[in-house]
């Protein structure tokens, strides 16, 4: 065998050296790939078709599943006769709600859906039986055989409707509320003295505001596959931001344990929080496979996504807000009526989030909070990007801006004196550790040329400023368990390659090119030598799943720690090959570097096949639990983060006084997300974050007619397209955080929110009126117009009287 | 979603797809680029068992500036340089439709006789049958006007039509008897349902023929919607003016589609303004006289109100831009 000093010799003929360093600083930001412009590692195969969704999956002897979705939007079921679908050639099962009956929901708190509608219908579109059959025709025809005899119950559909106590001839939605009536959950929550403040504030601020439901709309329609082996184990594909909460869901309601399930995750189109959830046409396929022994598939319609739902919930918001003569903010005071819908969800978390994020980005001294979801006989609202936050934030946004416009101050500059300073904590207890939304609000203040413009422009046009922070991860477990929140098992053997498995779910953020760039940057190796494999139950470990903002955080860290678990063994071998102390050892460029003696330095795979020598390939595993933190009032978890992002942007907008349209023509925006790992990949989500929020702004809405949602199509659900695009100007702030993977905190969220109040503030330096009610549809703003041109008028004719 | 099935048929010529008319009757649908048919054919609305396809008959794919057939794509109207030159109304009104990748498939004589839309017709079946289904589609009632069980109040979204009507175009026919030509105003019906005044049995649209006289016209198109591309329109309006020498309006054809069920000409609201010298003052007044002469119906985005309102600004605009003395009093 070659001893070392030959193969040394070998590697100097062939003019192979370790790269000389001499000149890279010593500080910590000299990364390899951290920082650099990465180009996702999916996205080849994306681009060219190769992609493998969960609909491109075939398996032999496959049946399609058709769901029967309720046109009722409240009603009892008293009888469902299958008998003649049943009988049609080609059907193999039709399942009934009575078949799987367990309920199940994301939160232990909230189980309250079940796989097909039991006893009664809660909404237009619930699923009430199913059929697996051998082609999409016949199963369609198959769900007209079915009869079914209902009693029509009064639907709910307006929220002050929902709170009130029950009338006569009435049914609650759900046996479960407490009380007589339709309500959720109840949050209220004060800190400080806010009634104090209000009175003696100099300066106040009350408003209402409407807002619409909007969904997230991602390109891949919801999927799923189930297969029952023959050996009585279930495999379920599914288009999913959760599998780990879809696995323990159908362990409950399937009655089967869990190592006898095993969920995948393919390449998925999108999420958003619209597949974050255990769904029910999941336990539903997994049914009928278990019960025909045949694969079973179901392809949602798009009609059905909206059904689905999960988005943003409907929300009539009261805001009030208290400033001192210096143009400090003394009290906040949120009242949120959140439409839920008919099930729960993530809800309970939504009526918090509605409140407890808006402790942020300024100092809130004395703080109120009442916040009310409540059912209603409409699709399930659940989270959808910057969960909870968005309404919220353009509530306190639009009444800071008020008060700036009634006081005469310069809204950047009153933004600036609020801020949260860095490593604090709040009056709530969340604890603020990183923070950059000073920098933010500065840089978009000089790249907007703010000072030059707001209240100066000419009539119609004008411009605003948004602010916003969001958690970076949720610190609290949904479900209590003492295992970590995330972790990553490293393998690499002989060949050199570097294999991952995570269980976080990779859902078009980036998640998989996020893993793999930690760990070949802390093992020194190029990304071509990184291959991860994402969310098979059966082979990655947990992750909880790509919500709350929580992934780069917490399966960034857990990814770095198996790393350098790796990089101790291979400084280890290369101490061994070349019996060099260890401390100046450093993996970098496919070499295990000698920082002082660069002649010692190993090669990177010669230290592997010391390192495998008599041990095989190296295996490791690291993890990520939160640190306890916050206090100890009743939800005093809610909203608690390791860290927190921070945004500001500014937009510029164009307003047609005689139309009502609204124009966006630039933003400049600047978010602090820590230390950015792939300015690709945060810039993108800024950008798309940006782009959502606009169309929560100016043209989305889950539009609908009693309990009918009339524009359950992607022609008629609006999102905005490239020529609504605005210029788009974006700043990453690099607060470096001391606990993020490599000082890495969220960026998928948080630039969402502050759009909205951009615009909206936008809208009101360019013709003087505020318009509450999103989507600012043209018919809406131009009436906001007329109805300021007449109370112009009305008091010009007082005045001249 | 996969399309109901059907027989499919792909005649060469005029002749054998007006044959294939004529033999399945009510039992045939026409499709050309397919991108009205067959969303509507993956709702089930009123989806048949034949459908006789266009695409084949490379006759119908003429485009001059007095005669467009009706199997040119939007794609050709829209980078069509001779019609730019000429009739840019028409380059205008194309390039507006739909979104790019759909107007690659769109035709002309498919945005002629688009079918018409409506919130309570354009849904899948479950959401239609919560309704109890509506007059255009398995029901007994509109349910836009539920007052209404004989007339269906679908709105028809087709844009070409409005700038055809402001140029006097007419529409080429060809059915069992023949081929002949019904001025593009004579064509429609205000009705969701029948939607054709002057449509024989048999018959499809070969073409459109437009008179030499309307090159002489300043005219132009412009679309209320939501967004600046995909969506159909709110509200369409095309006008087209001429003006002596003197300044004073020798003609003028104002049309409006997305309304009613039919693309609306509003030349006689706007005839009183004929031999009137054009100036600011008056492209208010003919925005006001279209205002009024406007009704629209709650189906389709945006408030009718507002629709209506729009319908006059929109009008204004369109004269200011097209005819400079409307804009500043010179001409």
């Amino acid at each position: 065998m070659a001893t070392y000093q030959d193969k040394r010799a070998f590697r100097e003929a062939a003019d192979d050296l370790p790269p000389d360093r001499s000149e890279r600083r010593e500080d910590d930001s000299d990364f390899n790939l951290i920082g650099k412009r990465t180009p996702l590692i999916d996205a080849r195969d994306k681009v060219t078709g190769q992609a493998i969704y969960t609909d491109d999956i075939r398996l032999p002897g496959m049946l399609v599943c058709k769901i029967f979705r309720s046109p009722w939007a409240h009603a009892r079921i008293d009888s469902i006769d299958t008998s003649k679908a049943e009988a049609l050639p080609g059907v193999h099962a039709v399942m009934v709600g009575t078949d799987a009956p367990i309920k199940f929901g994301v939160l232990p708190i909230s189980q309250d859906e079940t796989a097909l509608a039991v006893d009664k219908v809660r909404h237009q579109g619930e699923g009430i039986f199913a059929v697996a059959a051998e082609s999409e025709a016949r199963a369609i025809e198959a769900l007209e055989l079915v009869d079914i005899e209902i009693t029509e119950l009064k639907p709910f559909l307006k929220r002050k409707d929902s709170v009130r106590d029950l009338r006569e001839g009435e049914e609650k939605i759900h046996e479960h509320c407490r009380h007589d009536n339709n309500i959720h959950k109840r949050v209220e929550q004060e800190f400080g003295d806010p009634q104090g403040a209000f009175e003696e504030a100099a300066y106040t601020a009350r408003s209402n505001f409407e807002f619409q439901g909007v969904t997230h709309a991602f390109t891949e329609p919801i999927a799923a596959i189930a297969h029952w082996t023959p050996d009585e184990r279930l495999v379920l594909w599914t288009s999913q931001q959760v599998p780990h909460y879809t696995h323990l869901a159908l362990s409950s309601v399937l009655e089967l344990p869990m190592h006898r399930i095993r969920v995948i995750k393919p390449v998925v189109g999108g999420g958003f929080g619209g597949k974050s959830d255990p769904f029910p046409h999941e336990m539903v396929v997994s049914w009928l496979a278990m019960q025909t022994g045949r694969p079973v598939k179901i392809l949602f319609d798009r009609e059905e996504v909206f059904f689905s739902n999960h988005g943003r919930h409907p929300t009539s918001t009261a805001v009030g807000m208290a400033v001192n003569n210096d143009g400090k903010i003394t009290a906040l005071d949120v009242d949120a009526l959140i439409d839920g819908g008919a099930f729960g969800s993530f809800g309970v978390v939504t009526a918090y989030y509605n409140g407890v994020l808006s402790h942020g980005p300024y100092r809130i001294p004395s703080f109120k909070y009442r916040g009310t979801r409540v059912y209603s006989n409409r699709p399930v609202s659940g989270a959808m990007r910057g969960h909870g936050s968005v309404n919220s934030r353009m509530c306190s946004e639009v009444a800071l801006d008020m008060i700036c416009a009634e006081a005469g101050w310069d809204p950047v500059e009153v933004r600036l004196k609020n801020t949260l300073p860095e490593f604090t904590t709040l009056i709530n207890g969340f604890r603020i550790t990183s923070n950059g939304i000073r920098e933010c609000i500065e840089t978009v203040a000089r790249k907007s040329n703010w000072s030059d413009k707001h209240g100066k422009l000419p009539p119609g046009r004008g411009i605003g400023i948004g602010c916003g922070f969001y958690i970076s991860g949720s610190a609290l477990q949904i479900h209590k368990s003492r295992l970590p929140q995330s972790t990553v098992h490293l393998k690499i053997d002989m060949d050199g390659g570097v294999t991952i498995h995570t269980g976080a779910s990779d859902i078009g953020q980036g998640s998989d090119t996020m893993a793999a760039q930690v760990v070949a940057e802390v093992l020194g190796l190029p990304m071509e030598r990184m291959r991860v494999y994402a969310v098979d139950t059966d082979m990655s470990p947990i992750d909880l799943g790509s919500y709350s903002s929580r992934v780069t955080f917490m399966n960034g860290l857990a990814a770095k720690r198996a790393a350098e678990q790796i990089r101790e063994t291979l400084i280890d071998a290369a101490v061994s090959i070349s019996g060099y102390a260890r401390e100046a050892f450093e993996l970098r460029d496919s070499w295990v570097y000698n920082r002082h003696w660069p002649e010692a330095s190993v090669r990177y795979m010669d230290a592997l096949e010391e390192a495998l020598a008599n041990r095989g390939a190296l295996v490791a595993s690291g993890s990520y639990t939160a640190p306890p933190m916050g206090l100890g009032y009743k939800g005093a978890g809610a909203g608690l983060s390791p860290t927190y992002s921070f945004t500001s942007y500014i937009c510029e907008v164009e307003v047609d006084a005689e139309t009502g349209f609204i124009t966006p023509c630039s933003v400049w925006a600047a978010h602090d997300c820590g230390r950015v790992l792939n300015p690709i990949a945060v810039e993108g989500q800024i950008e798309g974050s940006i782009h959502m929020g606009l169309g929560q702004v100016l043209c989305e809405e889950m539009d609908y007619l009693g309990p009918a949602l009339v524009n359950g199509n992607l022609l008629d659900y609006r999102v905005p397209t490239p020529t609504q695009t605005p210029h788009m100007d974006v700043t990453l702030v690099e607060s470096i955080d001391p606990e993020g993977p490599f000082g890495a905190k969220e960026c998928g969220e948080g630039g969402l929110a502050p759009i909205l109040p951009a615009v909206a503030n936008a809208v009101y330096d360019a013709v003087g009126v505020r318009v509450n009610r999103l989507p600012m549809t043209p018919d809406v703003v131009l009436a906001a117009i007329e109805r300021k041109a007449r109370a112009d008028r009305r008091q010009k004719v007082a005045e001249s009287a | 979603m996969e399309l109901p099935a059907f027989q499919y048929h792909r005649p060469s010529s005029a002749e054998d797809a007006v044959a294939l008319l004529k033999e399945y009757g009510e039992d045939a649908d026409l499709v050309a680029g397919g991108t009205d048919l067959l969303p509507n054919y993956k709702n089930r609305l009123n989806n048949k068992k034949h459908v006789v396809s266009l695409a084949g008959i490379e006759s119908l794919r003429e485009l001059s500036a007095s005669r467009i057939g009706a199997l040119t794509r939007l794609v050709e109207m829209e980078r069509s340089e001779l019609l730019a030159s000429t009739l840019p109304i028409l380059q205008e009104t194309a390039a507006s439709i739909s979104s790019p990748p759909l107007r690659e498939h769109g035709t002309v004589g498919g945005n002629l006789m688009l079918d018409t839309r409506c919130y309570f017709f354009n849904q899948a079946p479950m959401w239609r049958r919560s309704k109890d289904f509506c007059l255009k589609a398995e029901g007994t009632q509109c349910l836009v006007v539920p007052s209404s069980n004989d007339h269906c109040y679908a709105t028809y979204s087709g844009e070409l039509a409005a700038a055809f009507l402001v140029l006097g175009a007419s529409m080429e026919l060809l059915g069992p008897d023949g081929p002949r030509t019904t001025l593009v105003s004579e064509f429609f019906e205000d009705e969701g349902i029948v939607r054709f005044r002057d449509r024989r049995p048999g018959e499809i649209v070969v073409g459109v023929t437009i008179p030499e006289a309307a090159q002489e016209l300043s005219a132009g198109y412009s679309k209320l919607r939501i967004r600046d591309s995909i969506d159909f329109p709110s509200l369409g309006v095309a006008v087209a003016v001429r003006t002596d020498d003197d300044g004073h309006i020798k003609r003028l054809h104002v049309a409006t589609t997305a309304m009613t069920s039919r693309p609306e000409c509003l030349d006689d609201e706007v005839k009183s303004f004929v031999g009137q010298q054009a100036c600011p003052e008056l492209a208010e007044r003919i925005g006001d006289a279209v205002q009024k002469a406007s009704i629209a119906y709650r189906n389709v985005p945006l408030d009718p109100r507002y629709r209506r309102k729009m319908a006059g600004v929109f009008t204004r605009r369109l004269l200011e831009r097209i005819e400079p003395s409307f804009a500043d009093g010179t001409s």
